[in-house]
């Protein structure tokens, strides 16, 4: 379909004149196609138009801030960044004589100019370690690395940190949620096109689901956010229940009544175990709507940390108490 | 009234309720397994077992608890939050152990008006394959359960 020819411009631009065979009506040309930051001095950039219908045009790239090294065909080229600044790619295709191609608004040409940064290589460094963590079986949990560097990708393993034979499909961002049967050690690569660094290992410790006997207790509220800070409106409020109202430590649930004081606006509030990392579950624990003070009893699930999350699924912060009668443990 | 009718009445009052309860069987004791919180059954999912359809009035749908959200079949009792919405008419749904005969008990009562509403149940199973029953009374009504917790 491309036919090359005419001027050829290396280093510093390339062109020539292509004829559609057989095409008909306004020739078009995408706008360029390329990387919008590049490191200095790389190599194999690249970059690209897409044309189509019209005759025969006379098209060239032109660049400032760089080498075009090679064509695969006219349309795209390869191209070397400098040292420092930005490049410029520009594509241009015009009116090839007397039979050449028609142009939109009845024009002689089309081009298109794209800039490109230069922007320098910082090599990737862990600013915060992903964290272990204890969760009963059947429990989510969100592990996260901070890291700082140019361009970051992320590719999340199970196993000892450098050792790369069981990669998480799909786990290619910052965080990744984890529900593992049994306790599995974890780590992140972080990668970036001058160099990779590994997180330390963390380790999903997991806690099976063991009998429990129930104990009870004096009715005592253990949580009450009226004159204080509500559960957040979407948000999620980490309370630490042992060790408060005689829970023991290492209770797995409570038996607790929840209320919902005079909410503004509709939702619900799950709860669920903690740490606050542990991935809210579908489900539910009390619905309300405006105005109306409402009680739900519940059994709660309590995290390996002595925690428990309050979601709160609604547009407004919501005033909320939790009433515990007894534990099991 | 007097300080004596008073205590009679109480007297007679309570010696109904422990008939009463008296009549209904004990099983047990069970040890509670505390479980990550687990949607087990949304009847505003496509039809299946523990999904669709959505109840109509005066029916009854089996579901199947063990062996899903890590109840295991050995289970006995379970620690569910009963949450209904779209209810057409006020109305309310007992839960019991599938395979008996309805209890006259009631697990949860709501209106029309109310957009969504939740209630704590500890509930018996049986050991059917589908081994919790629910009856809607009135209306139509969708129905969530969410197990936090079995006995066994």
């Amino acid at each position: 379909m491309l036919r090359s020819g005419g001027p050829v411009q290396f280093p510093s631009g390339f062109g020539g004149q292509f004829n559609i065979v057989n095409a008909v009506g306004t020739f078009t040309m995408s706008t360029i196609t390329a990387s919008s930051t590049v490191a200095p001095n790389s190599t194999g950039n690249t970059a690209s138009v897409t044309t189509a219908n019209g005759g025969t045009v006379t098209f060239s790239w032109t660049i400032t801030g760089g080498t075009i090294t090679s064509a695969s065909n006219i349309t795209s080229i390869t191209y070397t960044a400098g040292a420092s600044g930005s490049v410029v790619l520009r594509a241009t295709a015009y009116k090839n004589g007397t039979n050449g191609a028609t142009f939109p608004n009845g024009g002689v040409g089309i081009t298109d100019t794209k800039t490109v940064t230069i922007v320098t290589c910082t090599a990737p460094a862990i600013s915060t370690q992903p964290q272990s963590v204890g969760v009963p079986a059947g429990t989510g949990v969100t592990l996260s690395v901070g890291a700082t560097g140019t361009s970051l990708t992320y590719q999340w393993y199970i196993g000892t940190s450098g050792v790369t034979t069981s990669p998480i499909g799909g786990a290619t961002a910052s965080s990744v949620n984890v529900t593992p049967s049994s306790t599995t050690t974890y780590w992140v690569r972080v990668s970036n096109s001058c160099g990779t660094m590994d997180s330390a290992a963390a380790t999903v410790t997991v806690t099976p689901i063991a009998a429990a006997s129930f104990y009870l207790l004096t009715p005592c509220r253990i949580l009450d956010t009226r004159g204080g800070a509500p559960v957040p409106a979407n948000g999620v409020m980490n309370l630490v229940v042992t060790g408060k109202c005689a829970v023991a430590a290492g209770a797995t649930s409570a038996a607790v009544n929840v209320t919902v004081v005079n909410p503004s606006t509709s939702g619900f509030v799950t709860l669920y175990p903690g740490p606050a990392n542990t991935v809210l579950p579908v489900v539910s624990t009390i619905n309300y709507t405006p105005g109306r003070t409402l009680a739900n009893n519940a059994r709660i699930t309590i995290g390996v940390d002595g925690s428990i999350n309050i979601f709160n699924a609604a547009s407004q912060p919501l005033d909320f108490l939790i009433d515990v009668s007894g534990y099991f443990k | 009234m007097n300080k004596h009718t008073v205590s009679r009445l109480v007297l007679f009052t309570l010696a109904g309720l422990l008939g009463a309860v008296s009549a209904a069987a004990q099983t047990g004791p069970y040890q509670f397994f505390a479980v990550a919180p687990c949607r087990v059954v949304d009847t505003r999912n496509p039809n299946s077992t523990n999904g669709g359809p959505i109840f109509n009035a005066g029916t009854q749908r089996d579901f199947a608890i063990r062996g899903n959200c890590g109840v295991p079949t050995s289970a006995k009792a379970v620690s569910l939050n009963v949450t209904i919405t779209g209810a057409t008419q006020g109305s309310f749904l007992t839960l019991w152990p599938s395979g008996g005969a309805r209890p006259v008990v009631s697990t949860i009562n709501f209106t029309f008006s109310d957009p969504a509403l939740a209630n704590g149940a500890i509930v018996g199973l049986s050991t059917s394959a589908s081994d919790l029953s629910v009856y809607n009374s009135s209306g139509n009504v969708h129905v969530i359960l969410d197990v936090t917790g079995y006995f066994q």
